[in-house]
């Protein structure tokens, strides 16, 4: 899945620098938000077929909450930081970028019409917040803690990742993981919508 | 802000049908390939877009350098945060809740 996605962008970049039409990259800002709501509707669709959110919630209590929202803050707080140290990006941009939370298939396409350079950025990142995750699972789980593996993947530690956290972890720890993959991925349309203006 | 409500309610919409649709237990399997599709065909408009900006192109490095730094930061922040969080909410190491 992440080689096929990988491959389409490269495929898209090579397209565009070398023979698609203008015509196409003028009207491709329409193409994105038709494309976006035909994979967010699905998305939802899976969301609601699924039918095991309220389940989770109860079995794991409201403590569960504070973590994708500590999740959050501590983006935030690392987005600020490289906004800072990094000029040519500035703080908004930056907390452009890490609205994605490692969904790099929806945060860049949404800011490919806020700037291209930041989508650009923004696909990179969130491509390696999710190949980092995975890699950095058990390291964090074995050296910090349980709870903390599920902060590094982001949106995907509801699928992708999910796997991962219960192998290195604990089998209750994946409803953390699930619970905190949620959030997020809700977060993100919404926090990429507020900080560039969509 | 108009196109982040209509995101936010095609989303819904798409979770209401879910939920009806979730007793009929009918077999789903193509709604993983339109996703796919959708997809795909996504991230090759948004490739084509960074394709098509010269100055884009010709500072590919920089990007994934400035991409490579952000993420170290995020992480750090991320991991930071949540074990901050589980110290205050009494939760030990391995995520069990100690002090109650």
């Amino acid at each position: 899945m992440t080689k096929a996605i990988v491959c389409s962008v490269i495929c898209g970049m090579a397209a565009g620098y070398f023979f698609l039409p203008d015509w196409f990259i003028n009207i491709s800002g329409n193409l994105l938000v038709v494309g976006l709501c035909v994979l967010l509707f699905f998305v939802g669709l899976d969301i609601g077929r699924e039918g095991t959110v309220a389940e989770n919630f109860k079995k794991a209590g409201w403590r569960v909450l504070v973590f994708p929202f500590a999740i959050i803050i501590g983006t935030y707080a690392g987005s600020l930081v490289a906004g800072l140290l990094l000029p040519s990006l500035g703080i908004r941009d930056a907390m452009a970028v890490g609205s994605g939370f490692g969904w790099y298939t929806l945060a860049p396409v949404m800011l490919a019409e806020y700037s291209t350079s930041v989508s650009a950025v923004s696909f990179m990142h969130n491509v390696m917040r999710e190949l980092f995750g995975i890699l950095l699972i058990p390291i964090i789980a074995k050296k910090i803690g349980f709870i903390e593996t599920v902060s590094l993947p982001g949106a995907a530690a509801m699928d992708v990742c999910l796997p991962v956290v219960e192998k290195a972890t604990r089998g209750d720890i994946a409803v953390y993981s699930f619970i905190s993959g949620v959030v997020l991925s809700i977060a993100v349309p919404v926090l990429v919508g507020l900080v560039a203006g969509v | 802000m108009g196109v982040l409500a209509l995101y936010l309610a095609i989303t819904f919409v798409g979770y209401i049908a879910g939920s009806k649709l979730k007793k009929t237990q009918k077999n789903f399997s193509w709604t993983g390939k339109v996703q796919f599709v959708a997809i795909v065909i996504l991230v090759f408009t948004m490739g084509s877009r960074i394709g098509a900006d010269k100055s884009i192109m010709a500072s590919l490095d920089s990007i994934g350098i400035t991409a490579l730094v952000i993420t170290v930061f995020i992480l750090a922040g991320s991991v930071g945060a949540v074990f901050l969080a589980r110290k205050l909410l009494g939760f030990n190491k391995e995520g069990v809740k100690t002090d109650d």
